[in-house]
C-alpha cells in the first residue's frame, strides 16, 4: 500500500520484500525479492564481515533499480 | 474402501461410580477416565463436564475430538497418534454424537480460543451445543512445553477411544456408509477437494497418521481416511486459525461431496497440501497439488480451503492459477475474512488471481459481548481482559476467538455481506 | 410538541456567498442561521429540525491544514449541541468534498450524531471517506441543489430514527466498502459446492468476496543520476529504538515514526529493536541492518554512489487497515517531499 501511494505520487521507490506475490497483487512496479522474510537484507549463513559486503551488493542492486524504468 | 459409521446419540453426561450408557445418558467414572488421560508429563489431570445451555466457559481450548472406536481393530483407532499404523477409512467405526472430548491447555497460548456454552455461544458455533468432557491437565514440574502439549494432544484421542468403547453394547441410533464405488456416475462433473493445511511451527500444525506435514509435499488421500481419524489437529498457538479434529472427523466439504456423489457430481478425491513460508515452497506445493488434481484425480472442478492466517492465501492463489490457467480445472475457494481489522472490503485478499472469481466467505470480524459465566473451566485468562478480572467475568471478544465460529474448512453458516 | 432537532451545516466559501477561488483562503466563519444551500436544506427538513448554525470555511484554508482545521470546526459544532450534521453537497469540487468528508468523519467519531454529506462519484472525497461515513450519491452540478438537499434531509432522518436499510442501491449512498457479518441458511461448505457446480455448468453465480480491481499505476520516472539523488530508507517491519519510546504498535498502525541516523554508521542491536508481531524477528534483533540496511547505505553514500537522508521512516505493516496504510503513506510522502528526498527503498517483510 505504501509503495502504491508513493508511485501514485510519482516518487521512485523500490520495494524489497519476500512475499512478492502479495506486492504483485497490489501492482507494485519496482519490486525486488529478498531471500527470506526473516532477514530481508541479510545472510546469517556467512560470517558478519561477508554478510555486510553482501548487503552492500544487495542495496546497490536495489538502488540501481531506481534508475531503470 | 468402504467405511461404516455407527452413531450412538447422547443427551446427557453425568459422573458416576462406573462408566455406562443408560438410554441416552452417558455415565462416566471420573477416576477411570482420569487414569486413561493421565501421563507422566502431567502433575494432575482432572475432568470436567460442560453442558450445552449452561453458563459455562471453556478457556484456552486445545483440540476437540469426537469419541470414536474402530470396532474390528480397536488398536488402530487414531493410527499413528495413539493407535498403531493402519489405513483408516474402512470397516466399522462406533461414534458418539453430541458429546466431545475437549482439551483446555494450562500453558499460555499465542492466539487462544474459547467455547461459551450459552445460547449466545451456540449462535456462534455448534461446539456450544455438545456436551464437553474437558481434560484439564497441569504440566508436571520441569516438563517442557512441547512434552506437555504432545501429551495433551494424545490424551484427548485416548479418551475419545475409551469413551466410545462405553457404547459398545448399545444399539446404534443411526448409521452412515461412505464409499466412492457406485453406479450412475457417468457424465457427472468430477469434483475434487484441495485442503491446504498449515504446519508452520511445532504446535501450529496438523498430523497425518501422526506426523506433521511441515516438510511435506502434497499427498492424495481417500476421503474416508480423513473421516476416520487419519488427520488430527495439533494447532495450539493459533487455535482458531485451524479446525479441531472434530471438524476433520465431520469434514463439511467431504460430507457435502459424499451427499451429492452420484446425484449431481462425482466426488473425485482429496489432496492435502502444506502451506510453507517461502515463495519457492508455496509454488512447488501448489503446482504439484494442481497436477495431482488434474492428472490423478482427473477433476473438472476443485474446492480449495486453507488454514492459518494471511500469507496462506498466496498458496490458494497459486493453486487456483495453475488449476484454472494450466489445467482448465474450475475452482471455488473458501476464505475467512480477517485481514482487515475494520472489515474494509479492500483489505481482505492478499493475492490477485483473475481466476479467483468464485469465493465463499466464512465471515468477517465482529466483537461479541459475553456476559459473565457461572463457571470457567481452565485457568488461563482470555487475551482480552474480563471486566472484573475473573476468569468467568464479562468480556468483549473477537468472534474469531470463539472456536468453530468462522471455520476455514467451511463448518459454519457465517459469511459476509458487502455494503 | 417535541423540541426541534438541532442541525449544523457546513459549506465552503463559494456556497457561503463569500466569493470563488479568490476567497478560498477565508478562515472559519459561523452564522446562526441557514446560508445559501442551507435554505434549501431547511425547507427539506421541514418543521422537525432547525438549522441553528452554518459554518463557512475557505476550501484552501481547510485543505492546507486538514486535520487541524477539522478539529477546530468539530469543536465549534459541538458548541451548538446538534442532533444532526450536514456538509455540502460538494458535487464535483475536490477540496470541498475532502473537507466535507473529513469533517463528517470527525463529527461521527467525536459527537456520535448522524453526519451526512453528498458528492459526485468522482470526487476524491468519496474515495477517501466512503468507508468512514455515509456519502450520498449526487450529480456534478448545483442545478439540482433542491433534489440533493431533499435526499440528504430524508437520509439523515432515517439515520436518526434508525430506519436506514443497509442497501446502497435502495438508500442512495455509495457502497461503504465494508464487509458485515451475515449468517446464511446454508453452511459455507454447501455454498461452495453449489457455487462450483454453477461455475462448471456455466450458470450465473455471485462470488461472496469480490477480487478487488486496482487500476495500474505507472512507474515513477527513473532517477537519472544516482550520485546526485538523496535516498531514504523506509520499513514496515517496525524497527525502532530499544524501549520503543514512541510506543510503535506491533500491528494495526495509524502512524509512522522518523528515526535520525546522523553520525551513525550502523544500527546496533543494543540501540534498536523490532516490534512487528507477524514474523520471526530473531535475525533482525541480532542485526537491525538486516531490516534497515543503514550500514550498507552509509558505505555507498561514502563512495559517492548515492546520497543518503539522515533518518529512516518506520511503521508496522501488520494487519494495518487500508485507510490507515493510505494515510500513513501520505504522511511519509509529505515528509519525503519536504525533506528534499528523491527516492526511497522500502523494506517489507
Amino acid at each position: 500500500m505504501i509503495t502504491r501511494e508513493f508511485e501514485k505520487a510519482g516518487i521512485p521507490i523500490v520495494q524489497w520484500c519476500n512475499m512478492t506475490p502479495v506486492a504483485e497483487s497490489i501492482g507494485v512496479n519496482r519490486l525486488m525479492e529478498s531471500k527470506s522474510i526473516k532477514y530481508p537484507f541479510g545472510n546469517p549463513d556467512v560470517p558478519p564481515e561477508q554478510e555486510k559486503l553482501e548487503r552492500v551488493q544487495m542495496l546497490k542492486k536495489a538502488l540501481t533499480r531506481l534508475t531503470q524504468p | 474402501m468402504k467405511l461404516k459409521r455407527l452413531y450412538v446419540d447422547i443427551d446427557g453426561v453425568v459422573f458416576d461410580s462406573r462408566s455406562f450408557i443408560d438410554g441416552h445418558t452417558l455415565h462416566i467414572s471420573k477416576e477411570e477416565l482420569e487414569a486413561v488421560a493421565g501421563d507422566k508429563a502431567f502433575s494432575t489431570v482432572e475432568l470436567f463436564v460442560a453442558a450445552p445451555g449452561t453458563r459455562c466457559r471453556i478457556l484456552n481450548m486445545g483440540d476437540i475430538v469426537q469419541p470414536t472406536l474402530k470396532l474390528e481393530d480397536e488398536d488402530a483407532t487414531f493410527p499413528g497418534v495413539v493407535g498403531r499404523m493402519k489405513t483408516a477409512g474402512r470397516g466399522t467405526s462406533l461414534m458418539l454424537r453430541n458429546v466431545v472430548i475437549s482439551e483446555t491447555a494450562e500453558v499460555k497460548i499465542q492466539l487462544p480460543s474459547l467455547v461459551e456454552m450459552t445460547e449466545l455461544g451456540a449462535a456462534h458455533t455448534d461446539f456450544a451445543k455438545y456436551f464437553h468432557i474437558v481434560i484439564d491437565a497441569f504440566p508436571a514440574e520441569g516438563v517442557p512445553r512441547e512434552d506437555y502439549l504432545t501429551a495433551l494432544h494424545k490424551a484427548s484421542k485416548k479418551l475419545a477411544k475409551h469413551v466410545a468403547a462405553i457404547a459398545k453394547d448399545c444399539a446404534p441410533d443411526d448409521t452412515e456408509e461412505f464409499t466412492l464405488e457406485r453406479e450412475g456416475l457417468d457424465g457427472l462433473p468430477r469434483v475434487a477437494y484441495l485442503a491446504d493445511v498449515f504446519c508452520h511451527a511445532p504446535f501450529v500444525e496438523m498430523t497425518l497418521y501422526g506426523e506433521s506435514m511441515a516438510a511435506a509435499m502434497p499427498v492424495i488421500i481417500h476421503p474416508n481416511e480423513i473421516l476416520d481419524g487419519a488427520v488430527t489437529n495439533k494447532d495450539y498457538d493459533n487455535s482458531s486459525n485451524a479446525d479441531p479434529t472434530y471438524v476433520w472427523q465431520n469434514h463439511p466439504i467431504i460430507l457435502e461431496l459424499y451427499r451429492r456423489h452420484g446425484v449431481d457430481l462425482n466426488f473425485a478425491g482429496v489432496v492435502l497440501s502444506n502451506i510453507h513460508h517461502t515463495v519457492e515452497w508455496k509454488q512447488r506445493n501448489a503446482t504439484m497439488a494442481a497436477a495431482m488434481i488434474h492428472n490423478q484425480l482427473r477433476a473438472d472442478g476443485c474446492i480449495i480451503t486453507k488454514e492459518g492466517g494471511g500469507h496462506p492465501q498466496v498458496d490458494v492463489g497459486f493453486a487456483t492459477d495453475v488449476l484454472e490457467g494450466e489445467f482448465g480445472v474450475r475452482t471455488t475457494l473458501i476464505l475467512a475474512e480477517f485481514l482487515s481489522p475494520n472489515n474494509d472490503a479492500r483489505g481482505q485478499l492478499l493475492f490477485k488471481s483473475k481466476y479467483a472469481d468464485a469465493i465463499v466467505s466464512t465471515g468477517c470480524f465482529d466483537m461479541v459481548d459475553l456476559p459473565a459465566a457461572d463457571t470457567a473451566i481452565g485457568h488461563i485468562p482470555t487475551l482480552m481482559p474480563t471486566k472484573d478480572g475473573t476468569l468467568a467475568g464479562p468480556v468483549t471478544i473477537n468472534n474469531r476467538s470463539m472456536q468453530g465460529c468462522e471455520s476455514q474448512m467451511g463448518w459454519t453458516r457465517f459469511g459476509s455481506l458487502k455494503f | 410538541m417535541a423540541e426541534k432537532l438541532r442541525v449544523v451545516h457546513y459549506i465552503n466559501q463559494f456556497f457561503g456567498q463569500l466569493g470563488g477561488e479568490d476567497a478560498a483562503s477565508t478562515g472559519i466563519r459561523t452564522e446562526t442561521k441557514p446560508v445559501g444551500p442551507g435554505l434549501s436544506l431547511q425547507a427539506a427538513l421541514g418543521e422537525r429540525a432547525e438549522i441553528v448554525a452554518t459554518i463557512i470555511c475557505g476550501d484552501n484554508y481547510i485543505a492546507e491544514q486538514l486535520e487541524k482545521v477539522t478539529d477546530e470546526i468539530v469543536e465549534i459544532i459541538r458548541g451548538y449541541n446538534p442532533d444532526m450534521f450536514f456538509a455540502g453537497p460538494a458535487f464535483n469540487a475536490g477540496r470541498y468534498g475532502v473537507a466535507c468528508g473529513s469533517i463528517c468523519a470527525a463529527v461521527k467519531k467525536k459527537l456520535a450524531i448522524p453526519a451526512v454529506t453528498a458528492m459526485y462519484a468522482e470526487n476524491p472525497g468519496k474515495e477517501i471517506y466512503a468507508t468512514d461515513i455515509f456519502i450520498l450519491k449526487a450529480g456534478d452540478n448545483a442545478r439540482k441543489m433542491a433534489d440533493e438537499t431533499r435526499k440528504m434531509a430524508q437520509f439523515a432522518y432515517k439515520l436518526h430514527d434508525g430506519t436506514l436499510e443497509r442497501d446502497p442501491e435502495k438508500e442512495g449512498f455509495y457502497e461503504r466498502g465494508w464487509m458485515v457479518l451475515k449468517k446464511h441458511e446454508d453452511m459455507a461448505s454447501k455454498r461452495a459446492v453449489d457455487m462450483l457446480l454453477d461455475k462448471l455448468h456455466g450458470r450465473p453465480f455471485k462470488t461472496e468476496i469480490p477480487m478487488p480491481t486496482e487500476e495500474k499505476v505507472d512507474a515513477p520516472a527513473p532517477i537519472k543520476d544516482l550520485s546526485a539523488a538523496t535516498v531514504a530508507l523506509i520499513t514496515d517491519g517496525a524497527l525502532c529504538p530499544q524501549g520503543n519510546p514512541d510506543g510503535m504498535r506491533t500491528g494495526n498502525s495509524t502512524t509512522f515514526f522518523v528515526y535520525s541516523v546522523e553520525g551513525k554508521d550502523t544500527l546496533t542491536k543494543e540501540e534498536y529493536t523490532c516490534v512487528h508481531g507477524g514474523f520471526d524477528t530473531s535475525f533482525v534483533l541480532q542485526d537491525p541492518n538486516r531490516l534497515v540496511p543503514l550500514d550498507a547505505l552509509r558505505i555507498l553514500s561514502g563512495e559517492g554512489f548515492v546520497k543518503m537522508h539522515e533518518a529512516f521512516l518506520s511503521t508496522s505493516g501488520l494487519t494495518t487497515p487500508v485507510t490507515s496504510s493510505v494515510s500513513i503513506a501520505k504522511g511519509m510522502i509529505d515528509y519525503v517531499r519536504s525533506h528534499s528526498i528523491d527516492a526511497a527503498i522500502l523494506t517489507s517483510t
